[in-house]
């Protein structure tokens, strides 16, 4: 009996423990204005410069923003600089740094930086040092202006850097040698943005105070703190969510996970058009099949597009008929757009191609040899593993035999960006924004992202004069001819653009959900306007 | 007994370096490689090549296992890929959780586990007995994630009694700080309680039934010892042994336990470290991760075994003899 109330005491003891913490911990945040962001997984490095991780993106957004945002209509606009003039064809640009901006440490922020920057991501190779390949050089006109001087035109640049750059506090990295093996500066993180990173735990938390030299033009955030929490699994988020824990996350839902948020007033839910889409990509260097236009275009016919939206995604996405996403308004005005579903079109085209099936078993043959592609794709997404499926039905329809190959994503990633050891793949990109620029880095030559290597020198042609057009205006000319090529050569064929789905709290007002961006609604634009609800 | 120690302090050092070479080649049997995880549209073929020599990795096996070696001579863990720091200062605060988290769960599961397996033993075939087996056959049996999503479903979303997730609430004060890792802790320890308490108090419970048989215990009733003066003067050192043993063992299951415990409470522990590593393909974390928990385990194993050798001397005398 003794022991029995002992355990009692202890068991009583921890609980009233416990929730006088809870009580503490509430009674202290007082007044300020918290806002909590789970993150899934911790943040790769504080060196935002070094990293391409989705959590240090999310930090990013407060404490280090990019040069500047795109807009809800998928327009890019400046925010640390305050403007960029195109000059002389596109060939040279004037960049105006925005004044009254400051560091975290208090030293202004000044062209200095701006030039440093690209001069150092592209010497230390670090992220987004591409940006800045076209760079003859940098020339400082004054405190706030640097004068670019490109090696060909590029009317891109200008958004590219806005959209794509952080800048670099220049009086804390000029001595530092290697960038890469840089994680956490001993003297703390210097940023530029509304919030100062004051405090953090590895793998626990992150805490970013409001910046009291925040120029009020830029907008004036109406939260004190921001506090991200780490979380290591995606129904712990969930749940935090659900509970309060946290009011806001950066990940996407499923369209079954965000069910359970529906019609609860506690919370809201913003559906963004994904600024990446789905896509089949060939390789003709390692399948005949895949190299033979009939083939492609036939396959072409035997995508149904809206029934791949109604039953993979669940609806929630559109069909993308041409080359280019409808994100991007001004470049899909003239519906450029791949053969349509049509499965006799698509027979048709194997037959005049002298595809035929002889042994009776539904699949075409031509030269002795059965048509079948293997289609590669990562397994573990359950959205392209039910479009793929149903492509492969309807191709069955039309005696293609698609053999499916899902794969582990590092196995995925391995094979298409290194070995390219595939003949067909299905996958999704991540972000394609400035879409004249990134164009020509998808389908010329030798770009990094023409994974297969198609070359065709009428798409390099207009879709290098897209990139190098003297305005965004005059992109699109080119634009069109070049997305003409890709829907009568395909050598990717698009096929949804998803609905990014975020849920957050509805304690807050003002969330800001872009098309342009993968972290939802934290970003620095929805942070300055988020408010607590009255 | 020095002669005993000497010799479990060398198979341990076998076992180790056992434990650290598979640990070097199954990461490196993972499919792809790591410098997929680094791969952007701003990287060029040449930059991820300079990254695969910058990491290490294309140097011939046997070099980067001679490498590892000489390394861990020098307690140098390497750096890890994924957070560009060295993995020593990664793991080291971590250690701490998993060591706190385990041996909270360790001493609950010892408290309960064997007054319960006594109890269970002295009134066998009873009602509480009964009730005992079957919390047995479901502790065994049950999945952690499982019981852990049950669990957070339950205290945390429908009854709001405890965090999701964490060890502390970011925003706490140090005076605090207790109180809050505590209420923190008790779901993540209460799973690993649960999945463990069943060894415990079956491998006690069968222990005690056995040693209430023996001779001198009949010969202390006969000589008016009391129930009570039998089971914890007399019987429990001798049924302590099998319990003792398996306390090593369950050790080393607690540390996988942590793994997914860890990962669904977001406690910031090597578990839940171990498994972003995997997710990131993160070599030297993950291999730093295991030699530590590996070390941790043989270590704790061999202190088990002295125990069992303090509590039973015929094992030391075994160990002699066969000199």
């Amino acid at each position: 009996m003794a022991t029995r109330r002992s355990f009692l005491k202890l068991g009583l003891a921890v609980t009233a423990a416990a929730a006088s913490g809870s009580a503490m911990a509430q009674s202290k945040a007082g007044k300020s204005v918290i806002f909590r962001v789970g993150l899934l997984g911790d943040v790769q490095t504080l060196n935002f410069w070094a990293s391409n991780d989705i959590n240090v993106a999310v930090l990013q957004e407060a404490v280090m923003p990019r040069y500047g945002y795109m807009d809800a209509d998928g327009n890019v606009k400046s925010r640390l600089i305050r403007q960029i003039d195109v000059k002389e064809g596109a060939r040279t640009f004037i960049v105006h740094v925005t004044p009254g901006l400051k560091w975290h440490d208090g030293v202004p922020f000044s062209a200095d930086d701006v030039i440093f920057t690209g001069e150092y991501l592209v010497k230390h190779k670090l992220f987004q040092n591409t940006r800045f390949s076209n760079v003859a050089s940098a020339r400082k006109i004054d405190n706030l202006t640097v004068e670019y001087q490109l090696k060909a035109p590029q009317v891109g640049f200008a958004d590219v850097m806005l959209f794509w750059v952080a800048p670099m506090p220049k009086h804390r990295w000029e001595t530092v040698a290697d960038p890469m093996t840089v994680s956490d500066d001993p003297r703390g993180v210097v940023g530029l943005g509304p919030y100062k990173l004051s405090e953090w735990k590895k793998g626990q938390h992150y805490i970013a105070n409001r910046n009291p030299d925040w120029p009020a033009a830029l907008g004036t955030p109406a939260i004190d703190r921001v506090v991200y929490r780490v979380y290591k699994d995606e129904n712990s988020i969930v749940l935090a969510l659900r509970t309060g824990e946290i009011d806001a996350t950066s990940r996407q839902f499923l369209p079954s996970m965000a069910g359970q948020f529906r019609k609860k007033p506690e919370f809201r839910i913003f559906e963004i058009p994904s600024p990446g889409y789905s896509y089949i990509g060939f390789n003709g260097k390692k399948s005949e099949f895949a190299a033979d236009l009939a083939v492609r275009k036939a396959i072409a016919h035997c995508v149904d597009r809206p029934k791949i939206v109604k039953l993979a995604l669940e609806g929630n996405g559109v069909p993308m008929h041409g080359s280019v996403s409808p994100v991007h308004k001004d470049f899909v005005k003239s519906k450029i757009e791949y053969p349509p579903y049509d499965l006799d079109a698509a027979k048709k085209l194997l037959r005049d191609a002298g595809y035929a099936d002889t042994d009776g078993d539904g699949i075409v043959e031509k030269n002795g040899r059965k048509l079948s592609i293997k289609m590669m794709y990562e397994g573990s997404r359950n959205d392209y593993d039910k479009s793929v499926r149903i492509i492969k039905e309807d191709a069955r329809k039309a005696g293609i035999d698609l053999v499916l190959e899902p794969v582990d994503r590092q196995v995925y990633i391995d094979r298409q960006s290194k070995t390219k050891e595939y003949e067909m793949l299905f996958v999704q990109w991540g972000a394609i924004v400035i879409i004249y620029d990134t164009f020509y880095n998808i389908y010329g030559k030798d770009s990094f992202l023409n994974y297969s290597g198609f070359h065709d020198p009428d798409l390099e042609k207009w879709a290098k004069n897209a990139k190098e057009s003297g305005s965004v205006a005059e992109s699109v000319k080119p634009m069109d001819e070049a997305q003409k090529v890709v829907v009568n050569q395909i050598p990717t064929l698009a096929v949804w653009v998803p609905n990014l789905i975020f849920v957050n709290s509805a304690r807050f007002d003002g969330y800001l959900p872009y098309p342009s961006s993968n972290n939802g609604t934290i970003t620095l634009s929805s942070l300055l306007n988020i408010k607590p609800r009255k | 007994m020095f002669q005993y120690i000497v010799m479990r302090v060398m198979k341990g050092g076998l076992t180790f370096l056992a434990a650290v070479s598979i640990t070097f080649l199954i990461v490196r049997l993972m499919p792809g490689d790591p410098t997929t995880a680094f791969i952007s549209d701003s990287m060029t073929p040449q930059d991820v090549q300079a990254l695969n020599t910058s990491l290490g990795l294309d140097k011939p096996l046997p070099e980067q296992y001679a490498l590892f070696l000489r390394n861990l001579a020098h307690f140098e863990l390497g750096q890890s890929f994924f957070y560009k720091q060295p993995v020593g200062d990664i793991i080291a605060p971590r250690l701490g959780w998993t060591l706190l988290l385990i041996g909270t769960s360790l001493l609950i599961t010892l408290l309960i586990g064997i007054p319960l397996g006594v109890h269970s033993a002295r009134h066998k075939g009873k009602g509480v007995d009964q009730a005992v087996s079957t919390m047995i056959v479901l502790g065994i049996s049950i999945f952690i994630p499982l019981l852990a999503f049950v669990l957070v479903y339950v205290f945390s979303l429908e009854l709001g009694l405890t965090p999701v997730g964490g060890a502390f609430a970011p925003d706490v004060e140090d005076s605090e700080l207790i109180s809050d890792v505590a209420r923190h802790m008790i779901l993540p320890t209460v799973t690993l309680v649960v999945v463990n308490l069943a060894q415990i108090v079956l491998y006690t419970r069968s222990s005690m039934l056995d040693v209430l048989k023996e001779d001198y215990i009949r010969t202390a009733r006969a000589k008016g010892v009391d129930d009570r003066g039998v089971i914890w003067g007399h019987a429990l050192r001798n049924a302590m042994i099998p319990t003792v043993t398996v306390t090593g063992l369950m050790l080393g299951k607690m540390v996988a336990g942590a793994v997914l415990t860890e990962t669904v409470f977001s406690w910031p522990g090597v578990g839940s470290m171990i498994y972003e590593a995997v997710q990131k393909q993160d070599f030297p974390l993950l291999q730093g991760a295991f030699i530590v928990l590996a070390f941790s385990v043989i270590l704790m194993t061999l202190v088990t075994d002295l125990v069992v050798a303090w509590l039973d001397p015929r094992i030391k005398l075994h160990a002699e003899s066969t000199r």
